[in-house]
């Protein structure tokens, strides 16, 4: 690790991750402002909801067979953790991840930011500590609305719930955060590194669905990372401790081989 | 002593896939010279400076800077190295000082005599963020973060492009002043009249092939100088046949413009000349071409004399 690129790695990050965070916050604190309205409607919004197919809600991240608006968890997983907050924070995430080499290439600062007597390897780990960085502030602004909102709104929320949600949003951007880097450190254009990992979470979000819509295709949850997304579960402290710990292992072997291709690879900007 | 030696190319091959890099280079440059390396734009300068910057493997062959492998050891060549890209391209949201700032906090010793010594000679402009500044700001800025930690060793890919010629000309004042601290200079260029100005040896290199190494005394008598002359009537070409160094390269306008190629005995040629009825005279800069040209004779006889 570097001190100097880490600082100026995560000073380059801190307005996107600033205006990431400030986003979600106030979709957070918007949406569960509606819960106790919803609450006080529930079996009639509920009736209403099971009319619509259940394609409709998969491609939403919800699965219908659980509860949907019993709880706060249920609630704010369908209308925020299921899909708008894991598709924006992704964008932030693949994003800020393919330009950590490939940017630097790309524009041609490579050969500043090379010339310096540091390892590759400590050069990159220091821009991924700083993305980590970054994912952890959105993160944990996220969590701390979501907290702020449930004590404002009535939501049932424990810290147990809480500290498991952290984990779950956290090793999910990583294991994404790790493929970007890899992306990266593997080409010279940050649109080709994003369009790569982009493709690969388009894959793994077709293969989830399928897997939860038909029977015969349930073998493909394994191909998708998305499987092992519950942040419901998370909410009401009961998630499964492997999930995180997939996603963990993913975002630290894709980080790792990030390291090794970029030691490896030529610089020709 | 060439073991250690500032920078030492072996049969130096890099190729991009069925592209030609470098091909079979070898040279030495010694400590405390500046040594020009010397060819036209894509002749393989710029790749041979990545591969001694550890930013390309070599396809095969070796370079080290120091006795150090340029590739395996790049980090700790990097210590002894500052460096300038041909393509200066800076991250454009810091400022000149935060750039300076950054680039210097990899190094453990920067003197703040020295930095204040060179901004003040390049007349740097630090407030500014980079996005906002000329091509030649940014060019100075990218000359002196090579400088600051006074490094053994410059490597310098056309390191005057983008300055004005009185910055030029301070630049390569200088480079000598250093070389004569004791540093060594690897200068990259395609003009040989800078070269010719700093440099003690040059190589010079084209398609990827290392022509020749020479002294720059070597390389005054290689190359030629381009006269243009006008007469106020027809002269005859053969009044410049007796003269050794002058070849009549074309002649115009019915025998009143000339070209020539002065390689060497100017005076002999300026006497002959004032004999003339002359109006007009340009002498134009010694020109890389030239030198390739005196190859490409040389490398014809060498065919010919072969054949027959």
């Amino acid at each position: 690790m570097s001190w100097p690129m880490f600082r100026k790695a995560a000073r380059d990050l801190s307005w996107t991750v600033f205006w990431y965070a400030l986003g979600l916050v106030i979709y957070i604190v918007m949406l569960a402002s509606f819960y106790p309205t919803l609450e006080r409607q529930r079996e009639e919004f509920e009736r209403v909801l099971q009319q619509y197919p259940e394609f409709l809600f998969r491609i939403f991240g919800i699965d219908p067979q659980r509860v949907l608006f019993t709880s706060f968890a249920g609630f704010m997983h369908a209308e925020t953790f299921g899909f708008i907050w894991p598709a924006t924070a992704l964008i932030f995430v693949v994003l800020s991840g393919a330009a950590v080499v490939a940017q630097e290439v790309e524009r041609g600062t490579a050969e500043f930011w090379l010339s310096v007597p540091l390892s590759r390897v400590r050069l990159l780990a220091s821009k991924q500590l700083a993305l980590l960085t970054g994912i952890l502030v959105i993160v944990l602004t996220s969590a701390v609305a979501l907290a702020a909102s449930a004590a404002a709104f009535g939501g049932e929320l424990t810290g147990r719930g809480l500290g498991q949600l952290v984990l779950a949003l956290t090793s999910f951007l990583v294991a994404f955060g790790g493929m970007a880097t890899l992306a990266s450190a593997l080409t010279s254009e940050r649109s080709k590194a994003a369009g790569l990992v982009g493709g690969v979470i388009l894959l793994m979000y077709l293969a989830w669905i399928l897997s939860g819509l038909a029977e015969e295709a349930r073998w493909l949850r394994y191909f998708s990372l998305l499987t092992a997304y519950d942040p419901q579960a998370a909410m009401l402290g009961e998630l499964a401790w492997y999930k995180p710990a997939i996603h963990l292992l993913v975002g630290l072997g894709t980080g790792i081989a990030a390291l090794s291709a970029f030691a490896r690879r030529d610089i020709v900007t | 002593m060439t073991a250690n030696a500032p920078i030492v190319v072996e049969r130096l091959t890099r190729s991009y896939g069925t592209q030609r890099g470098v091909v079979d280079l070898t040279f030495t440059v010694q400590p405390g010279e500046i040594f020009g390396f010397l060819g036209p734009n894509g002749a393989g300068k710029t790749t041979t400076i990545r591969v001694l910057m550890g930013f390309l493997r070599p396809s095969s062959g070796s370079a080290h800077v120091f006795g150090l492998d340029c590739w395996s050891q790049s980090t700790e060549v990097k210590a002894h190295v500052g460096y300038v890209p041909g393509d200066v391209r800076l991250w454009d949201n810091m400022t000149g000082k935060q750039f300076l700032d950054f680039m210097g906090a990899f190094r453990p010793s920067i003197s703040p005599e020295r930095r204040r010594m060179l901004l003040e000679r390049f007349q740097v402009e630090l407030d500014k963020r980079i996005k906002h500044l000329s091509r030649g700001n940014r060019q100075k800025l990218a000359l002196v973060q090579a400088l600051l930690h006074d490094p053994p060793l410059l490597i310098l890919d056309e390191p005057t492009s983008g300055l004005d010629p009185l910055m030029q000309h301070e630049f390569l004042t200088f480079l000598r002043e250093e070389r004569d601290r004791g540093k060594t200079i690897f200068l990259s260029s395609h003009q040989l009249p800078e070269v010719e100005r700093v440099a003690d040896r040059v190589g010079i290199i084209r398609e990827g092939q290392l022509v020749a190494v020479l002294t720059v005394d070597e390389l005054k008598q290689r190359r030629t100088r381009p006269m243009d002359v006008v007469f106020a009537g027809p002269v005859d070409p053969s009044e410049f046949a007796d003269l050794p160094g002058v070849r009549v390269l074309a002649v115009e306008n019915g025998s009143t413009r000339f070209r020539l190629g002065v390689q060497d005995d100017l005076p002999r040629l300026l006497r002959r000349l004032s004999d003339l009825p002359i109006v007009d005279l340009t002498y134009a800069p010694p020109d890389l071409e030239s030198v390739f040209l005196t190859y490409y004779q040389a490398e014809q006889r060498e065919r010919q004399e072969a054949a027959s």
